[in-house]
């Protein structure tokens, strides 16, 4: 088999990892070596789905050993099988890299034989890279679940950043689903991890040219929609994930039907898109707005509000937090308003101290006014718009939640709008329809 | 100072004779109503006056930047006069006589009408460097690689660092088509260079095997059921597609042989 099909068999079995992250490591150029890091990530290109393209991102071998009722991998599912040999991926890396095609490889793999054989392979292609063929850009491999500690080890000091995928967001849905796995078998590497990093801290402080380990850090990724776990309950998960294992990064994937199974959704349902977005609106509260879980998704409610994103929503249903005088409040308060982001809240911190901030000079800054401007005060509006509560959730909806082409939402009963699209409804008034029943729904709701 | 003259300064569009008009402004005591590099003067009914480059001038006018405002107001100058603003000098000019009188307050007042345009121009500079950082391609030659770009501002001084520290081993050429100009890294050095023109010799069957197995998987790595075609173009705008081969669009125009010179890999 050339290098073109394997490449093109393995490339299909790893797409469905969601990570392309090239971040959180900051490696200059090393004499004789190819290749740096750049802290902030490069996405080189962005695929048809509209995700960016960052690493290589393949399988070393797609022979997997177990079952897990959700994978296209899976062993009972018939599909073609690869392998790379150590020498054709380290030849494919370095071809792209010095084309700038890519910001480096991330390297996967499915179980093949046992963990430990697995992770020898991997570590086996890794080493010749880095030695033979003197590989200094972004690695990101994936550890094993199971496998032997002395080999994440030794993983960690080839990669960049690792990873162990939690899979799916519950114990009882991991033993339904992925029989082969168990809860402590993904949490055990994922400690590891954690452990060598920061041992690894301390070794560096000591001693400043120490071998780095995993220097971007872990993270990791669940599936969204496979199992009936609720949105609160995924970003209580997360949260944990953030504080108890120091993870850079969890992603979410929203559940693709690659099998028929009774445990599983039906093949004809429509990835759960918006809901994932959700999650990732939340995601980035609690790592740079200064959210908890419990904040985002409290008693009242178990799901994400399709209509309003997340921080829209805790605004709504916090009228005695606002206004916020743009001009004073700190720069905590300021994160809290929707329409001011991390960007424009800095930029307002250093503007202000030097002349007060008008409405204009807000726009100037970037803040977003369509939505901020019935949260805050500022030099020349004392007073937030007088408007009624319908108007502020009318300007504050979320576009996406419209689109014909999202998956139906059934929170609120609302119409369903693909429907009155199907029955002939022009998709543009079909929305509009389903737009003013939200509002409605909305305002009673607050 | 008196205000805004009917006069207009023409320099020869170097960052050295930009600097060179602030220097005439505020020491003639007068306030061009534009500042044009020479050769995009077009006749007008306004007085011109030509501006020389003179080295010293405009070493004193760099030094003021620092020294009167703040060490930022290097870059902020400097990369605004890179960006492909409109009427950028006119910005900087209106900035600096701004800000000589307000010091290093004025890189605060990130709203103020005179400064807010050059932190705009500043801005779309440096996210074009980023996005060419990735989305730039190398082709090989006979172990030279060979980039060519069209972006909208003058990002080849901000992509050097980069590609040279990554590339360091390498020998490469990025040829800026749209300001006619080339960055070469050669032999662990540096140059910016004029190039009106650049052909190539037709691509080697291992150069368009790697075309075709990006393309490969590219293609493969998207999601059919998550397809977002304008999500896509949001994040990666047309305009860069054409060199980039993973995209769709232009098949043979992108593999179509190109012709280089002789004393190409010497020069």
């Amino acid at each position: 088999m050339d290098v073109l099909k394997k490449l093109e068999i393995l490339t299909d079995s790893a797409k469905y990892d969601v990570a392309c992250t090239s971040s959180g490591s900051d490696r200059g150029p090393a004499a004789g070596k190819l290749g740096t890091t750049a802290p902030a990530g490069i996405c080189h290109s962005f695929s048809a789905d509209g995700r960016c393209i960052s690493l290589l991102k393949v399988l070393m071998n797609n022979y997997c050993i177990y079952d897990c009722k959700y994978c296209v991998n899976r062993r009972s599912n018939d599909v073609p099988r690869a392998a790379f040999t150590p020498r054709e991926l380290a030849e494919l890396t370095i071809g792209f890299y010095r084309r700038n095609y890519i910001e480096g490889l991330f390297l996967s793999s499915a179980v093949i034989r046992s963990p430990d054989d697995t992770m020898e392979l991997m570590i086996r292609a890794l080493e010749l890279l880095r030695t033979e063929y003197k590989f200094n850009g972004y690695i990101h491999a994936k550890t094993i679940p199971g496998a032997d500690p002395a080999l994440v080890e030794k993983l960690g000091l080839l990669a960049d950043r690792l990873s162990v995928n939690i899979e799916l967001p519950s114990e009882r849905s991991l033993s339904l689903l992925a029989p082969d796995k168990t809860k402590q078998a993904i949490l055990a590497p994922m400690r590891l991890v954690q452990q060598g990093v920061e041992q690894n801290r301390a070794e560096l402080a000591v001693y400043r040219s120490a071998p780095r380990f995993a220097p971007a850090g872990q993270s990791t990724q669940m599936i969204v929609g496979a199992s009936p776990e609720t949105d609160r309950q995924i970003l209580r998960l997360t949260e944990s994930l953030y504080q108890r294992y120091s993870l850079k990064r969890v992603f979410f994937s929203a559940y693709i039907p690659v099998a028929e199974n009774a445990l599983l959704p039906s093949l004809d349902t429509k990835p759960p898109l918006l809901r994932e977005h959700r999650l990732y609106q939340a995601d980035w509260l609690l790592r740079f707005y200064g959210f908890s879980a419990d904040e985002i998704l409290d008693d009242t409610a178990e799901n994400f509000n399709p209509y309003l994103d997340p921080k829209c929503n805790w605004a709504v249903h916090h009228p005695e937090f606002f206004p916020v005088d743009v001009n004073r409040a700190p720069y905590e308060d300021l994160l809290r308003v929707p329409g001011i982001g991390v960007v424009s809240a800095r930029r307002i911190r250093t503007a202000r101290r030097e002349s007060a901030l008008t409405l204009a000079g807000l726009k100037r800054l970037g803040v977003v006014l369509k939505r901020a401007r019935y949260f805050i005060v500022c030099a020349d509006s004392a007073r937030p718009l007088p408007v009624s509560r319908e108007e502020t959730v009318r300007a504050l909806l979320d576009p996406k939640a419209y689109s014909v082409t999202c998956e139906q939402l059934s929170m609120f009963a609302a119409p369903d709008i693909q429907t009155l699209a199907a029955s002939g409804m022009s998709a543009r008034k079909a929305a509009d329809e389903g737009k003013e029943n939200a509002v409605s729904c909305l305002v009673k709701a607050i | 100072m008196s205000g805004e003259s009917d006069l207009i300064y023409l320099y020869d569009g170097s960052y050295e004779g930009m600097l060179c008009c602030v220097y005439e402004s505020v020491y003639g005591r007068e306030v061009p109503a534009d500042i044009v590099p020479e050769n995009e003067a077009e006749p007008t009914l306004f007085c011109t006056k030509y501006i020389e480059t003179d080295l010293e001038h405009a070493q004193r006018v760099q030094r003021s930047l620092a020294r009167k405002i703040a060490p930022a107001a290097e870059d902020l100058v400097r990369d605004t006069f890179f960006s492909c603003a409109d009427g950028k000098e006119r910005k900087i000019l209106r900035f600096l006589l701004f800000a000589y009188r307000a010091g290093d307050a004025a890189l605060r007042m990130r709203a103020h009408d005179c400064v807010a345009p050059l932190y705009e121009a500043q801005r779309a500079l440096r996210n074009e460097v980023h996005l060419l950082l990735g989305f730039l391609r190398f082709s090989e030659y006979d172990g030279v690689l060979v980039a060519r770009i069209r972006p909208k501002n003058f990002v080849l001084p901000y992509l050097q660092p980069h590609f040279c520290a990554r590339f360091a081993g390498e020998t490469f050429l990025i040829y800026d088509k749209t300001h006619k100009a080339a960055l070469v890294w050669q032999d662990r050095r540096a140059r910016l260079v004029a190039l009106d023109n650049l052909e190539t010799p037709p691509e080697s069957e291992e150069e368009l095997s790697f075309r075709r197995m990006w393309r490969t998987f590219s293609d493969t790595i998207a999601i059919a059921l998550r397809e977002n075609p304008r999500c896509r173009m949001t994040h990666c705008p047309k305009r860069y597609w054409s060199e980039m081969w993973e995209m769709p669009g232009g098949e043979e125009e992108k593999l179509k042989m190109r012709s280089l010179p002789e004393d190409f890999t010497k020069s």
